[in-house]
């Protein structure tokens, strides 16, 4: 480009230059305030879009636990807890126990613990020392036992009793002296448990087998008072009660090695966390797909009206106990409701995020779990789409572990499945949910 | 000001793409107003550095057609590098929709350009009538 400077301006057309260059400074300087205004405003407001996709989850610390470990140690519990050696393994509920007690003892989740053994009489609170000391077969007497209802009774009739997380751990036999009470046990169990009903508490029922070297006492008393076992195997259980958000932390942190057989009455999880994930993700299976859809106002805008709308969404699920964080148990159970439209969970597309993902992609740091959610239809301007999981009635296996005549020896307990009929029917029907979790969305139109 | 460029970015865009982005809430609360104005601002620049500096206070000679249509051209350039600097440095992911954003912005910044010219070149000394005479 050819540029002449022209060199030597007569004065009156300088002037004018000087002039017309006022002139261009002064709009210069009005064109940048008026045209910065703006700008600065935009950029110093909160990035809406990018991070309702991300948007931070509650991060309430969950309030410390309070614990009490009651031991029913009575005649018949006493073949679960030989006094070993080095010969002699240790039995499976001298292990899980034993461990159990330990975590309670040391883990950092539990503010305060007590432990105590139940007797004949009164919850009697011992040191922790003297309850591995029960636990590993350190100690001799044991008490004549005190009937079911009456222990359970105790137990939440501790002071705050309803405020802290009671571990019961016993083999749950429960043979009334009188004959009549056999007619009712379900009724008996949920009296004696009443303030679960009341005050809505949660009852984690965790059972195992386990060897068993000693008098057996089983609740059918005919042909045999009692057997004296030399190995075989028989139940025994650990109840957690308690606040349902502090059950469910127990479960997931400190009952940790916990064994298959699981059940869970009114448990509920503090609300997870929970968002959709749209951007800042690098694996391309994450990404949407689909019409459009995108974040606004912590919710989601889309349009479904072409091609239904396919997202991954994180939760954080801890907080649950570790059957239920389970990608199959998840997929089968989580239930996913938008009124007004058409929303789905994508077979298979429940999966645990690896440390990997967690540590690599900030925008998944604090979630567990992605599920990939679709939305084909959305036929009002704006509708809220929740995912719950609606807690899960009574497992198959209380069935299989119960019997009505236990007198002879089996990995069964007798009337197991009335005595945790009782503990159903302290909770309404159906179950309440264990968490909701909801998105608004709005069409995009 | 905020409403128009999104109404006025997402019509034009939608002509290219209709379906929208995942990040298309940042284009939302942010990109298309900060791009809209940094592009309108621009523009006014160089119509103001091509009337008035080149053409008013400097007797440079660049008063013809094809040197306002260069100038145009980099109006029309600066606006496809401000779309694709300013999303990309606000966080937006690199998408066909960023894609035809910046071809819009490009146009857009050309638009502004012709209109400035329009408007402002009655005032100039020696390219009054570039790049064609009139209207007013």
């Amino acid at each position: 480009m050819p540029i002449s400077v022209s060199v030597g301006l007569p004065a009156p057309r300088l002037f004018r230059c000087f002039r017309l260059a006022g002139v261009l400074f002064g709009t210069i300087s009005l064109l940048t305030a008026c045209g910065s205004g703006p700008a600065e405003t935009t950029t110093s407001k909160p990035t809406k879009g990018a991070t309702a996709a991300a948007a931070a989850p509650e991060m309430t610390e969950a309030a410390p636990l309070r614990v009490s470990v009651f031991l029913e140690y009575s005649g018949g519990m006493k073949g679960f807890v030989p006094r070993g050696g080095a010969d002699k393994p240790p039995t499976e509920f001298q292990q899980r126990i034993g461990a159990l007690i330990t975590e309670t003892q040391v883990n950092g989740a539990v503010a305060e613990r007590k432990f105590y053994l139940c007797e004949n009489a009164a919850p009697r609170p011992v040191k922790f020392d003297q309850m591995r000391d029960v636990v590993q077969g350190e100690v001799n007497q044991a008490a004549l036992g005190t009937e079911l209802p009456q222990m359970l009774e105790g137990i939440l009739a501790m002071p705050q009793a309803t405020q802290r997380v009671s571990v019961v751990i016993s083999d749950f036999i429960y043979g009334p002296a009188r004959k009549s009470d056999f007619s009712q046990l379900p009724n008996l169990i949920r009296t004696s448990i009443a303030p679960v009903s009341q005050q809505q508490l949660a009852v984690a029922v965790f059972g195992e087998t386990s060897h068993f070297y000693g008098s057996y006492f089983p609740a059918v008393k005919t042909p045999m008072q009692k057997r004296t076992l030399n190995g075989e195997k028989v139940p025994y259980y650990v109840w957690v009660i308690g606040p349902p958000a502090q059950v469910a932390r127990f479960a997931a942190e400190v009952f940790k090695n916990a064994p298959a057989q699981q059940a869970f009455f009114g448990l509920k999880a503090t609300t997870p966390a929970f968002a959709p994930l749209l951007t800042k993700l690098t694996d391309p299976k994450l990404k949407s797909s689909g019409g459009t859809v995108y974040a606004e106002n912590n919710g989601l805008t889309l349009n479904p009206s072409d091609d239904p709308v396919d997202f991954s969404v994180g939760l954080d699920l801890k907080g649950l106990p570790a059957a239920w964080q389970n990608s199959a148990f998840l997929a089968q159970h989580l239930q996913v409701r938008l009124p007004n439209g058409q929303a789905s969970l994508l077979p298979n597309s429940v999966r645990p995020l690896t440390d990997d993902e967690q540590s690599g992609q900030p925008v998944l740091a604090p979630y567990t779990h992605v599920l990939r959610l679709r939305v084909s239809k959305l036929a009002a301007p704006t509708g809220t789409l929740s995912v719950s999981l609606p807690a899960p009635e009574t497992p198959d296996w209380v069935a299989a572990w119960s019997t009505t005549n236990d007198n002879q020896p089996a990995p069964r307990t007798f009337g197991l499945d009335q005595v945790l009929t009782g503990v159903r029917q302290s909770y309404p029907t159906p179950l309440p949910a264990v968490f909701t979790v909801q998105l608004p969305l709005k069409n995009d139109k | 000001m905020q409403t128009f460029f999104t109404s006025l970015y997402s019509a034009l865009i939608s002509v290219f793409q209709s379906q929208r982005p995942a990040d298309y809430g940042l284009y939302k609360t942010d990109l298309f107003s900060l791009v809209g104005w940094s592009t309108l601002g621009v523009s006014l620049l160089l119509v103001l550095a091509f009337y008035y500096v080149f053409n008013s206070a400097l007797r440079t000679g660049l008063f013809r057609t094809p040197h306002w249509a260069l100038t145009l051209a980099l109006a029309a350039g600066l606006g496809t590098f401000l779309a694709n600097s300013l999303s990309k440095s606000h966080g937006a992911e690199a998408s066909s929709y960023l894609g035809y954003f910046m071809v819009v912005n490009m146009i857009v910044a050309a638009l502004w350009f012709l209109l400035f010219s329009v408007l402002l070149k009655r005032w100039s000394t020696y390219a009054r009538t570039t790049p064609f005479v009139g209207p007013f």
